[in-house]
């Protein structure tokens, strides 16, 4: 079954007085749903748990970066409750830092895709991603102090569309939409100049198996 | 784009966002956005060592400020449980 990558919801908030964020995204309707969420923020505090319509969800990435003082990861979840639900994002204690998140509905998709997790390193930070199933996307996020917005992300040689977020760091985020084939890929996160420096986490979404087909039995 | 705009308000000493209205009009995200950092935003980066120590509490800005909005989720789709507004004088 092809993936079809659906809604697509960009947050930056900033708690406050709170331990948590809340927001609401729509999950497409269609089998196989699957939302993943990706989030960057300060080191000096600590993401907890991660809800979608009070369901909780599975941390697949979550990383500290001392170079940049950002923690990042991506969080997903398999057959989301479909129409406008609520993002909650928990913490260790009140925020007063701005957090970025995105989030992606994908639907004819499975959870458990490979995790690749790079710290900044010069631009264009180029990553080669192994063990790829055929009929995958990709997920792609890239943090940096710099300016990112004018940069581009790369899956397989094709520039993806990307949200970029401002919470005193940027984060770029994009999912491919061709699906690849066995083996390895190649993802690229480019600045808006060659100074850049920049991270490169990716999470392979997996296509979800074609049903089965049923026997036919014949009377005679 | 397509964005959420929320209240920002000080409820029972908690900041507060209540999603209350979408837009389509980049020129009133941007707008809203652009007011919040020159007042909340600005506010908090300054006084954000005070605020993570405990010395400085959020009811200093509320009680000047009592209600900020934004625009920062932005969505790939159009929400049906939520007005459009294309002005300032609706929020």
């Amino acid at each position: 079954m092809a993936i079809t990558v659906g809604n697509k919801s960009t947050n930056k908030t900033t708690p406050g007085s709170n331990s948590f964020i809340t927001f609401n995204h729509t999950q497409n309707a269609g089998s196989d749903g699957l939302i993943v969420i990706a989030i960057s923020m300060s080191t000096s505090n600590n993401s907890t748990t991660v809800t979608y319509n009070g369901v909780t969800m599975t941390e697949r990435l979550k990383y500290g970066s001392s170079q940049i003082s950002q923690r990042w990861g991506f969080w997903e979840l398999a057959a989301p409750a479909t129409g406008s639900n609520q993002v909650r994002i928990n913490f260790t204690a009140n925020v007063f830092n701005p957090v970025n998140t995105q989030v992606q509905s994908f639907t004819g998709a499975v959870a458990g895709g490979l995790v690749g997790n790079n710290d900044q390193a010069s631009s264009p930070h180029t990553r080669t991603r192994t063990g790829i199933t055929a009929g995958s996307v990709m997920m792609l996020m890239t943090v940096s102090t710099a300016n990112i917005g004018g940069g581009n992300l790369k899956v397989d040689g094709v520039t993806i569309s990307k949200n970029t977020l401002n919470n005193n760091r940027y984060q770029s985020v994009g999912t491919s939409t061709n699906p690849l084939s066995a083996g390895s890929v190649v993802c690229i996160a480019t600045g808006a100049a060659n100074w850049n420096t920049l991270s490169n986490q990716t999470l392979e979404i997996k296509a979800a198996s074609a049903s089965p087909a049923r026997n036919r039995i014949h009377i005679t | 784009m397509h964005a959420v705009i929320d209240r920002i308000e000080l409820i029972d000493n908690v900041m507060t966002y209540t999603e209350f209205a979408q837009t389509n009009d980049d020129a009133l995200i941007e707008e809203i956005n652009l007011e919040y950092d020159t007042t909340l935003g600005n506010w908090i980066e300054t006084n954000i060592i005070g605020l993570e120590e405990g010395t400085t509490t959020l009811e200093e800005f509320f009680n000047v400020t009592p209600l900020v909005h934004v625009a920062t989720t932005t969505i790939s789709y159009e929400r049906n449980d939520l007005p459009l507004v294309t002005s300032v004088g609706e929020l």
